[in-house]
């Protein structure tokens, strides 16, 4: 039954808060508003409606056509009064409200209203079994005479008197379904079942009215208790001398359920859902001890454990709740069973907070005023403990997310070790393969291509020229530049690179000229200052060349000893396409996609 | 839903023994090894009794005994219709402690039946003494109209008795026995009990 019950989720606090920013606990029936706030916004209300009668009033006699708007208006302005009244009653008391005050207000309470519709959802069993018998009939009289007679009330008599009135509707209600013919063949437990609904179904209905009325000063009493436990934030499991083992996680999560327990009180609408609600926490600090104790707990150690979780929890509208199911739970509920003792020890706890001094602490005076005052703050505190809580519970947390993380390290470090093992072994495979490769389809030149550069050059001739010659030294050829010989060369030369077509058969001998800067664009204009050079026969200087060669970058001294020379046939070694085994280059190129495959997969 | 007739309030001074005289006479049984307790707690029980054909359900409800509580004490006899006001046989602290909760619930709650019970008699066993003596206690009792009992949760001694007599008196005004549904079949009576559920 314990573990049934989850925590659920506690309400914002700005939901509570008054809507108008005060700081103030607002409440649904103010519209959002705090007391005060709301009888402000109601005096402006007020004065607007008071300004709208002579338009509306025009409005409605000039044109009949819009009555439905007409009527809305008309209810509002009702609901209004009715608010009106109920604020007006603490200054002055109207003897009797209108006749149509209340079927108007009972209207607009039963109207749309979710929590009605859950508590008959709930007892769907029970209205389905009484449905259409007298016993209904009987019941719903009942209860409506009962609801009217408070809605009439309401702004006549006192809360207590109110109080009063279901006390004894409660007790004429049982006294009527054990005597009453009505209700003879009616079992003991279906009796009760009855008489829990129409406490239920009727309080509910009520709440708006009866919760935390505005003519009550319950409203300060929240706020002082709300004040007093949060000046007591300070106040420990220690100083209350309750064993709660806030290190244990069990006993911890079982503190955060009980606190959200009482919490939840303030949602809930009927008496008795409040009540179960103390009941649910209650039975959770008994888990609690027992954890924490290691054995059944008693009283002694109940209470304060108890005010413990209350102070903690700082429930929202504590004395609201509190008064309202003492006023408006069934008496006999109350005084006696499981709920009354937990209700009865909260209410002791709340009035042991109230009445707190140093001395139920167990503590110094000046200890105690100094920690009241904010001036000393332990480090034992419930809020430092919360915090710690915080912090273990975000601790546990890393823990496991890091345990998580490393499990994904370790996993990936043993991947990566795989994959490392595979590509040396990838590498391994490739390089046997390759060499393999490479013995069983050795580099063969198969034919030798001359790549045409020049490409208006369209004489088929020139690939009919004879194979390449084998380069030999054959001074005769650089000597005797013959007009046939540069023919033919030129002819060649048109054909093949033109960068290594240079011909210097004048400077062989002196060693003057860099080749090797004959690369650059200017090669060409070069070789045609050389050929003026050749014509001439000029053995110019150094000088007079760097001059005409404006172009030819250092072409210094130091550089002419490096110069090896060029022969014409080595210009004329031709390019050598090589290519090696198709078979073997098909086979490693399926191993590269066997390996990129390997990496989709993994 | 469990419909209690009988509210009865323990009071009396931490370590006398309240809690115990409650685990003997619901569960019947004494500082019995934890393993072997299934209540997760012991401070409300609720006990099935019957009386003269009569079947009513008492509830006991224990209190916590530091003084640092005295003031609520209030709040928890409200409505009870019985009080077992413990002390221990021979503390006589815990005696003089008894009577200031005597003089609180003949103020506020005058409807509340008053019964002294003087725990841990077996210890009178081992050469302890009484402490007030015995008859200063009767006297005292006979004099405010309380009822006396001298018990043992240990042995069990006058316990039930004690609860017994509670339920009898409650029966015997006529006030109280209409609100107290008959037993509808005697035979098919258990004795019933549940204690925190
Ligand atoms: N010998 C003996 N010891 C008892 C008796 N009743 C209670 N005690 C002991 O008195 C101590 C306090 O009892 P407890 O019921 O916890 O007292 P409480 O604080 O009043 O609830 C425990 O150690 C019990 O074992 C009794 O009848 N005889
Ligand atoms: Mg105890």
């Amino acid at each position: 039954m314990y573990s049934t019950k989850t925590p659920t989720l506690r309400i914002d606090e700005a939901d509570l808060k008054c809507k108008n920013g005060c700081g103030f606990y607002g409440n649904a029936e103010w519209e959002g508003y705090c007391s005060k706030c709301y009888r402000e916004y109601l005096q402006k209300q007020r004065s607007q409606t008071e300004c709208n009668v002579y338009g509306q009033g025009y409005d409605l006699a000039s044109s009949n056509k819009n009555t439905i708007s007409a009527h809305q208006k008309y209810e509002e302005k009702k609901v209004q009064q009715e608010k009106k009244y109920k604020l007006l009653n603490i200054s002055f008391r109207k003897p009797v409200t209108k006749v149509q005050g209340y079927q108007e207000l009972l209207y607009e309470l039963t109207k749309d209203n979710p929590d009605l519709e859950k508590v008959k959802t709930d007892n769907r069993d029970l209205i389905a079994m009484i449905a259409k018998t007298p016993v209904e009939r009987d019941v719903r009289k009942c209860m409506h005479s009962f609801i009217i007679e408070i809605l009439q009330n309401k702004d006549v008599k006192r809360i207590e008197e109110l109080s009063e009135i279901t006390q004894n509707f409660y007790q004429v209600f049982a006294k009527r379904l054990e005597n009453s013919a009505k209700y003879a063949d009616i079992t003991p437990e279906i009796k009760e079942k009855l008489l829990d609904y129409v406490e239920r179904y009727a309080m509910t209905l009520l709440y708006r009215i009866l919760f935390c009325p505005p003519f009550t000063n319950d409203e300060e009493k929240d706020l002082a208790i709300q004040k007093r436990i949060r000046q007591l934030n300070w106040v420990s499991g220690k100083n209350l001398e309750c064993r709660i083992h806030e290190t244990s996680s069990e006993v911890r999560e079982l503190v955060y359920t009980s606190i959200t327990d009482l919490l939840n009180m303030d949602s809930a609408k009927a008496p008795q859902e409040k009540l179960s609600c103390v009941i649910y926490c209650c039975r959770n600090i008994f888990l609690m001890l027992q954890q924490s104790v290691g054995g059944p707990a008693s009283a002694d150690e109940f209470l304060p454990a108890l005010i413990f979780i209350v102070l903690k929890a700082n429930p929202a509208r504590l004395k609201s709740n509190i008064n309202f199911i003492t006023r408006f739970c069934n008496a006999s509920r109350l005084m006696t069973g499981e709920g009354g003792y937990y209700f009865t020890n909260l209410c002791c706890a709340v009035s042991f907070i109230e009445n707190l001094t140093a001395e139920s602490l167990n503590m110094d005076e000046k200890d105690f005023n100094a920690y009241m005052s904010g001036e000393r703050v332990p480090a034992n505190t419930w809020e430092s403990a919360l915090m710690i809580c915080e912090s273990l519970h975000l601790m546990c947390e890393d823990i496991t997310l890091l345990d998580e993380m490393k499990a994904k390290t370790t996993e990936i470090m043993t991947e990566a070790l795989n994959l490392k093992e595979k590509m040396l072994q990838f590498q391994e495979e490739m390089k046997s393969e390759v060499n393999m490769v490479l013995d069983k389809t050795p580099l063969l030149i198969t034919h030798s291509q001359r790549l045409p550069t020049n490409l208006d050059c369209e004489d088929i001739e020139s690939y009919q020229l004879p194979p390449p010659i084998i380069p030999q030294v054959c001074p005769t050829t650089i000597n005797n530049s013959t007009p046939q010989n540069d023919m033919r060369i030129s002819l060649i030369e048109d054909c093949i690179t033109p960068s290594p077509t240079f011909d210097f058969p004048s400077f062989i001998g002196d060693d003057s000229f860099d080749v090797s800067k004959a690369e650059d664009e200017t090669s060409l204009i070069s070789l045609d200052t050389q050929s003026d050079f050749d014509t001439q026969q000029d053995k110019s200087t150094n000088e007079l060349l760097v001059s005409t060669h404006l172009n030819l970058p250092c072409s210094t001294e130091s550089e002419q000893e490096d110069y090896h020379g060029f022969t014409v046939q080595g210009s004329n070694i031709p390019t050598i396409p090589c290519s090696t085994g198709d078979l073997s280059l098909n086979s490693t190129e399926m191993d590269c996609e066997n390996y990129t495959s390997y990496f989709h997969n993994t | 839903m469990n419909r209690v007739d009988l509210k009865v309030v323990l009071l009396g001074n931490a370590a006398v023994g309240k809690t115990s005289l409650v685990e003997r006479f619901v569960n019947e049984r004494f500082n019995e090894s934890l393993s072997y307790q299934n209540t997760i707690g012991a401070a409300f029980a609720a006990k099935q009794m019957q009386v003269n054909g009569k079947r009513l359900i008492m509830g006991i409800w224990d209190t916590a005994g530091s003084e640092k509580y005295d003031a609520m004490s209030r709040i928890y006899y409200r409505g009870a219709k019985a009080a077992i006001i413990c002390y221990d046989i021979i503390k006589s602290n815990t005696f003089q402690r008894a009577k200031f909760w005597i003089r609180e619930l003949r103020t506020v709650e005058e409807g509340c039946k008053i019964y002294i019970c003087a725990t841990k008699n077996d210890i009178l066993e081992h050469g302890a003494v009484p402490s007030p003596d015995i008859n200063v206690v009767e006297t005292y009792a006979a004099g405010i109209q309380a009822k006396f009992f001298i018990t043992s949760s240990k042995t069990g001694e006058n316990v039930a008795e004690l609860f017994n007599e509670i339920a009898q008196d409650f029966m015997s005004d006529p006030n109280n026995v209409q609100k107290v549904e008959e037993v509808i079949d005697i035979s098919n009576e258990s004795k019933g009990t549940y204690c925190c559920q």
